[in-house]
């Protein structure tokens, strides 16, 4: 099992922390970028309607 | 000037990025998955380094260099911003600070995970190179926080571009704070006077990864720039229809 895992040192839980680290924070910031542009998009189309029904 | 006036056109922004944002990101998570599989993988460890402990190097020192590359291009666009107002400019700084104090936070953890194994500390307060990176750290939350605390969008953009170029200064210091104090962190090893001082095995996978990270940063922060595009012509919209109502 875990056999696809490469096979590290001593230091192993070090490495798999800074790595770990890596992928919250960088995951963290896309999923919120992109979280984000989506609602800012959304917001622009529903207020495009109400535009175009007061007008 | 003209050059830079047709980029700062918003309407030209929103189509480049709408097809050069999506080819970043997958460009960036291409290098990024060669370069991790590289370190993980394929190099071999060093024993004068620590051994494999020296794997944390290809995401720790492709953050530090976008924290310092991502710290440098908001205070140009600060500074562009400040002397011709272009509005698409202060969009690019503003997009940019969340992102690079993302980057500057992964430096900061990954170099004290780092450290522990390294040199038998997380953390050294008196280490010029540390505490310069985390003194760029408060700056990205400082401007994010100044800017948040101004009752006007002009207001902001005035108070974080002045910060923005102020803080430009740490920059260099982060950079040559390992040659003019004494510090734990090594010498510069990719970026020197006489060239890299890297093997090519060690050296390529990093400036992979390096490209992979920057490409990402720069598919992030088109979009978060096209986000606040949106939001400010929403404002704006909104704004009209209330003073038609």
């Amino acid at each position: 099992m875990m056999d696809f895992l490469p096979h590290l040192d001593k230091n192993a839980a070090y490495i798999w922390a800074c790595y770990g680290l890596g992928l919250v924070l960088i995951g963290g910031a896309v999923i919120g970028v992109v979280l984000k542009a989506r609602a800012a998009k959304s917001a622009l189309e529903r207020m495009n309607v109400s535009d175009e029904d007061a007008s | 000037m003209g050059m830079l006036s047709a980029f700062a056109n918003p309407h030209r922004f929103l189509a480049l990025s709408n097809w050069l944002a999506p080819l970043f990101y997958a460009l960036g998570a291409v290098l990024i998955g060669w370069g991790l599989w590289q370190g993980l993988y394929i190099v071999p460890k060093d024993e004068y380094q620590g051994g494999d402990i020296m794997r944390v190097m290809f995401i720790h020192v492709p953050a530090a260099w976008l924290a310092m590359a991502s710290y440098s291009a908001m205070a140009v666009a600060s500074f562009t911003w400040f002397i011709w107002r272009h509005e698409l400019a202060d969009i690019a700084a503003k997009a940019i600070a969340p992102l690079g104090a993302t980057w500057t936070a992964l430096c900061l953890a990954t170099g004290s995970v780092w450290g522990k194994p390294t040199w038998g500390t997380w953390w050294q307060w008196d280490d010029a190179r540390m505490m310069s990176v985390l003194f760029l750290l408060f700056l990205f939350l400082g401007y994010m926080a100044l800017r948040a605390a101004m009752d006007s969008r002009q207001k902001a953009a005035r108070a974080g571009a002045i910060l923005a170029m102020v803080g430009g200064l740490n920059v260099p210091l982060i950079k040559f704070s390992v040659d003019m104090f004494t510090s734990l962190h090594q010498d510069s090893s990719v970026i020197t006077s006489e060239g890299p001082k890297m093997a090519a095995v060690y050296l390529w996978p990093l400036l992979m990864s390096g490209l992979g990270h920057s490409l990402l940063f720069g598919a992030l922060v088109m979009t978060l720039m096209r986000a606040e595009i949106w939001t400010r012509r929403a404002a704006r919209q909104r704004a009209r229809l209330l003073a038609g109502a």
